[in-house]
């Protein structure tokens, strides 16, 4: 560089245009430099808002045991009916399905109202273990293990059925609800 | 970023360089000279309002003729146009802390082990349920190689006993996972515990072949780099 400055032939000039120059270089360099934070921050948004990290599950744990306690509680009652009393389960219905859970839910609970007075059935789920497979704001998808048991109050015949149920739930008001109940 | 800049401070350093030795002979030494070639053109990434107003202010004050031509105005434009170019770099550098930390945070560490951990157990659980009577050797050889710690023990100390069991009873297992969820995931420890369902298909030598859904839970153990299985038990039925 030095040497160009020995050099260099230019005469002598106003220093107005170098100043120019040097602001075109500082303009220049400011938006190339914006652009580069633009370019970071737009990938950043994009690594959150896809791909692993935008899913929430084992990662957010406080949310992820909030959505397994409440579906598992929910479930517990839902899926536990008594022909003696089938508003408990009905209530629970009511509140804790939303979506296609209560279409499904409503023709189980047509069939077992069919079946039940004659055969005094009673069921008592528990929720046995459950984890969430996706957690994505309000909205989730779970896997479940649950017992049911039915009993048959006529001859007090039982049986323990083991089930494996794939829920979606999704959250309102701060209440996870069931809206999805496909067994496996 | 660089690509722009150092072509364009080439080309004009010459010029400016000699320029200021022109002004500035007659009446300034050779020091206030490099003062402001300096710092203030040579190299306007590190430029910054501190830097570029005091050489502009004792360049006024050794050779306040040289100077004469620019302006308070001109000069304080400079100053904020410098001033800029230290906002965005800092932006810039921020925001790329911000992209860097989305990609290597914690979370996002924990979220994509949590990927693994899954893909893995179908995998792995599929393998671990599937098992030819005619290959015995094959299959176990097949439970091995996804296992560590006690379960891979077992499986590779397998008896002549616990294969002719299996020999005889003449049956061909397939599975796969229907589904699985992560239910504890442990980074430091390089453990992880998941359920699965998994179908288990058993075709008998003679006869027809019976479709079985299980429930397991599993621990992962992660051993150089890769989720292994090192832990496989049913779920079995709690309620009495």
């Amino acid at each position: 560089m030095t040497a160009t400055v020995i050099h260099d032939p230019a005469p002598a000039v106003e220093p107005a245009p170098r100043r120019w120059r040097l602001r075109a270089v500082l303009v220049a360099l400011t938006a190339a430099l914006v652009a580069t934070g633009v370019i970071f921050l737009v990938r950043a948004g994009s690594e959150r808002d896809s791909g692993a990290a935008a899913n929430h599950a084992v990662v957010d744990s406080a949310a992820t045991s909030q959505v397994v306690g409440q579906v598992s509680a929910a479930l517990n009652q839902v899926l536990s009916y008594s022909y003696s009393s089938p508003k408990v389960a009905q209530a629970a219905a009511a509140k804790y399905l939303a979506g296609d859970a209560v279409g499904q839910y409503k023709q189980l609970f047509a069939q077992l109202q069919e079946r039940a007075p004659g055969q005094k059935l009673s069921f008592v789920a528990k929720v046995i273990t459950a984890g969430v497979t996706s957690l994505h704001g309000n909205s989730a998808q779970l896997l479940v293990f649950l017992d049911q048991r039915s009993t048959r109050a006529s001859d007090n015949e039982s049986s323990v059925a083991a089930a494996q149920v794939q829920i979606g739930a999704v959250r309102s008001g701060g209440i996870w609800r069931i809206t999805e109940l496909k067994p496996l | 970023m660089s690509d722009i800049d150092v072509p364009d401070v080439e080309h004009q350093a010459p010029s400016i360089a000699s320029l200021a030795r022109r002004a500035l002979r007659p009446t300034s030494p050779a020091e206030t000279d490099l003062a402001e070639t300096d710092p203030a053109e040579t190299d306007p990434a590190e430029t910054d309002p501190a830097e570029t107003d005091p050489a502009d202010s004792d360049l006024a004050a050794a050779a306040p003729t040289a100077v004469a031509p620019h302006s308070d105005g001109s000069r304080l434009v400079t100053a904020l146009l410098s001033g800029l170019v230290a906002l965005a770099l800092v932006f810039a550098a921020i925001s790329g802390v911000v992209w860097w930390r989305a990609g290597h945070g914690g979370s996002s560490r924990e979220a994509k082990a949590r990927d693994a951990v899954l893909l893995q157990v179908h995998l792995d659980l599929a393998t671990l349920n599937t098992l030819d009577y005619r290959a015995v050797d094959a299959g176990l050889a097949r439970w091995a190689a996804v296992t560590t710690g006690s379960l891979h023990a077992g499986i590779v100390d397998a008896s002549a006993a616990t294969k002719s069991v299996i020999t005889k009873a003449r049956t061909v297992t397939k599975a796969v996972v229907l589904d699985a969820a992560v239910t504890s995931l442990n980074l430091q420890k390089g453990s992880a515990t998941v359920i699965a369902s998994i179908q288990v298909t058993k075709t008998p030598d003679t006869g027809s072949a019976v479709v079985d859904r299980n429930r397991v839970s599993a621990t992962m153990s992660l051993v150089h780099g890769i989720w292994r299985v090192s832990d496989l038990q049913g779920v079995l039925v709690q309620l009495s």
